[in-house]
């Protein structure tokens, strides 16, 4: 190896201070992409979160356990199904939309959705019932009340929303089976690290990295400073 | 309040952020899905060529760098327009099969056994690629295969076959990964693999290996380009692919493959015969 | 007007609960054959800790649905089509701890007029009202979480009183408040009671609110005992005792 890690360190920064184009178009992807999977199964998790938190209708201890569940498989066995689906041969084949970003975003989507719907069925579960009781009473519609209860929870729901992003902006086994890591278009930030990894080509591979690095920093001081405002309030 | 606002007017600029970024390649003329093999990929030989061939007809073309076996499936399933593959046996199975159509051969390189310097086994000293592995099987030294159904596996088995060894000795490691990623670990582990001249050369200069075997005819690697059959899936991108094919073997394409080079050495030979 | 067992009368603004039993698991918290709860109703409702005030307070507002009987509605404006009718937002519940919302004074205070279609012109005559009745001028802009239990007390009576309801039902309205905060409250509930709004208010102990009250609802014994002769502080005294007594037998 005649590179050093310092070498190989300045290179990557170099990649990403001078606006490499083919590295921003990977970081771009991947961000569109996470953030319409994102975007797409926020508000029905949510829901679906309140629904299993609030209601207690026939199998909603099934429900409950099946996205437990959900939430352990590992991204590579969800990428399996979904390239099965998204096959010309598959359920979904008419859609022609493997080695797409859709193709991506629907992988994305069946990652992310039971994180959220666990992690926003905790929150709900976690709060006051005098917040629900006392919206009703005043007269606000179902909808009102649940927005209302999303208020309350801002914190804990933001929370599940992140904890959700992150999982799937760093997922590499769905996108690399559904998007086929085509450059330009379905390669995204950990695709192209595997790739660039087994070309040899670090500097790359640790430009793309120190993004996710750098975003999983913010994150984290993020979800820091929230959880410091979540202490629990005083009656 | 404030906050919450604000990531909603965050989420929902990232909505038509990402809106606008959905399809660009639907923007950029009609596509081409070309499943082919990461050997032509990671030498870097189509990232040279193909952005002529994108210029001159407006296509544009998608690779899908994998095995040889799994391209082959993409396009006995109708994921892909068209294949660009180095596995005689499975190509020739592939068109018996009805999948594909006009295969052409467009350019070969060949398979070198590459090893350590201090060559354990003895390869050097062989007289064909057969006895070359039935060295490495029998002298205590280490093998990493490609494990993938790749075009190179697929051929080593075959050398496999020929010198009557079942791959399953001390020293057979099969990894499972592309060629770039198995010639990195054959590096760590200084190993004997089979590789193809292409890649090993992009790779050279991040290797402690050496080529201790190379020649011979069953060392032999041509690449064939095929088409899908049109009456299996007929809404498939036929003409970008017959063109892109067409593409391959025209004196330009070919005289542009004999001139590509890395590190001063020529990876391919074209080698369309009319 | 047979006032221990009023007969529903479809004319008055009313909830009106027949044959509800409610049960905690297997064990029958109280029964009651009918109950009418009715625009201009003063009503004192009396029990011990755990004989299920709370829990008829939140049957008769639509929060709880009972294990057995209905409780229905009458003379209400109807709900919009999209709306499920149903009993909640009729007679408003107010927690004994009221819940305020995450948000300023001001956010909860407003939050009933949400649904309501009103003139921006009374809008502000509403909220200005509100203000002064709760006395809350000073702390309009205030986080609402910064509120002493009075000052959260005057809030929640002052948000469920901005939407004008016909019925409301208060939980222990003036238990844990500084006198100040007492006397305030009182004023709010007497001023609603000025207005014709129908008061369903429990408290364990009688005091100028239970004063206020026109008629008695006694859970005892597992079922509501209802008069129109409110205990003055000694006769409460004296059943309390007795309930005590029956406590101890139990």
């Amino acid at each position: 190896m005649n590179d050093g890690w310092l070498a190989l360190l300045q290179q990557a920064f170099s990649l990403l201070l001078s606006l490499n184009p083919d590295v921003w178009a990977i970081i771009n992807i991947s961000f569109s992409v996470s953030f319409a999977a994102l975007l797409i199964t926020v508000v029905p998790s949510i829901i679906l979160g309140f629904i299993l938190a609030f209601s207690h209708f026939r199998g909603r201890w099934v429900v409950t356990n099946l996205i437990q569940t959900l939430q352990s498989i590992p991204t590579v066995v969800i990428g399996l199904l979904v390239y099965l689906l998204l096959t010309r041969q598959g359920v979904l084949g008419d859609l022609k939309w493997l080695f797409t970003q859709q193709g991506m975003i629907l992988g994305q989507m069946l990652i992310c959705a039971p994180v959220m719907v666990a992690l926003s069925q905790a929150a709900f579960s976690s709060v006051d019932r005098r917040a629900w009781e006392t919206s009703r009473t005043l007269g606000a519609s179902w909808l009102r009340a649940v927005w209302t209860l999303c208020r309350e929870l801002r914190v804990p729901l933001l929370l599940a929303i992140i904890a959700a992003f992150s999982r799937i902006l760093t997922e590499v086994g769905c996108s690399m089976m559904v998007g086929g890591n085509i450059m330009n278009v379905t390669r995204n930030i950990p695709t192209a690290i595997a790739l660039e990894t087994s070309k040899g080509d670090f500097a790359q591979a640790i430009a793309l990295g120190l993004v996710l690095l750098i975003l999983a920093l913010v994150l984290n001081f993020i979800l820091g400073s929230l959880r410091g405002k979540a202490l629990p309030r005083s009656h | 309040m404030l906050k919450l606002k604000a990531s909603v007017s965050m989420l929902l600029a990232a909505t038509v952020f990402s809106g606008a970024m959905l399809s660009p390649a639907a923007l950029a003329g009609e596509v081409i899905k070309l499943a082919t093999t990461t050997s032509t990929e990671n030498s870097g030989l189509l990232g040279a060529i193909l952005p002529k061939f994108e210029a001159e007809s407006g296509y544009t073309v998608q690779v899908i760098a994998t095995g040889t076996g799994q391209a082959l499936k993409l396009g006995s399933q109708g994921d892909v327009d068209v294949v660009m593959t180095h596995a005689p046996e499975a190509e020739a199975k592939f068109v018996a099969d009805g999948y594909g159509v006009e295969p052409r051969g467009i350019m070969e390189n060949d398979f070198i056994v590459l090893g350590p310097k201090n060559d354990p086994a003895a390869v050097k000293a062989s007289k064909d690629a057969v006895d070359a592995f039935n060295k490495i099987a029998t002298k205590p030294s280490q093998f990493i295969s490609r494990g993938d159904n790749s075009g190179t596996h697929m051929k080593e088995l075959e050398i496999w076959q020929a010198a009557a060894v079942t791959p399953d000795f001390a020293g057979y490691t099969s990894v499972g990964q592309g060629m770039g990623k198995t010639l990195l670990m054959a590096n760590e582990l200084q190993a004997y693999t089979l590789a193809d001249r292409g890649t090993f050369i992009a790779y050279k200069a991040k290797l402690d290996l050496t080529i201790s075997y190379e020649g011979g005819a069953a060392l032999a690697n041509p690449y064939q380009i095929i088409l899908i059959n049109s009456e299996k899936y007929p809404d498939l991108n036929h003409k970008g692919a017959k063109a892109l094919s067409d593409w391959f073997i025209s004196p330009a394409t070919q005289t542009m493959i004999n001139q590509f080079t890395v590190q001063g050495e020529q990876l391919f030979k074209a080698t369309y015969k009319k | 007007m047979a006032l221990s067992h009023p007969s529903v009368s479809n004319d008055a603004i009313q909830v009106h609960a027949q044959n509800v039993l409610m049960k905690y698991q297997q064990h029958t918290l109280f029964s009651v054959a009918d109950l009418t709860f009715k625009q201009g109703d003063v009503i004192y409702l009396q029990g011990d800790n755990g004989s299920g005030k709370s829990t008829l307070m939140k049957i008769l507002a639509g929060l709880i649905t009972p294990t057995q009987g209905r409780v229905a509605s009458h003379g209400f404006a109807r709900n919009p089509w999209w709306q499920i009718d149903s009993l909640l937002g009729k007679a408003v519940y107010l927690h004994q701890h009221p819940y305020l919302f995450e948000g300023s004074v001001k956010y909860n205070l407003t939050y009933a007029l949400k649904q309501l279609t009103l003139t921006a012109k009374e809008r502000h005559h509403r909220i200005e009202q509100a203000i002064n009745m709760a006395q809350l001028n000073d702390l309009l802009d205030h986080h609402a979480s910064d509120l002493s239990g009075g000052e959260r007390q005057r809030l929640a009576i002052a948000r469920a009183w901005i939407a004008q309801p016909k019925l409301l039902m208060l939980d222990e309205p003036i238990s844990n408040m500084d006198k100040h905060s007492q006397r305030l409250v009182l004023a709010m509930i007497n001023q609603l009671k000025q207005d014709g709004t129908g008061l369903l208010i429990s408290s364990h102990q009688t005091c100028g609110l239970t004063a206020l009250c026109k008629q008695h609802w006694h859970i005892k014994q597992g079922t509501v005992h209802t008069s129109m002769h409110v205990p003055t502080t000694e006769t409460v005294h004296q059943s309390n005792t007795t309930e005590l007594h029956y406590g101890t037998t139990n």
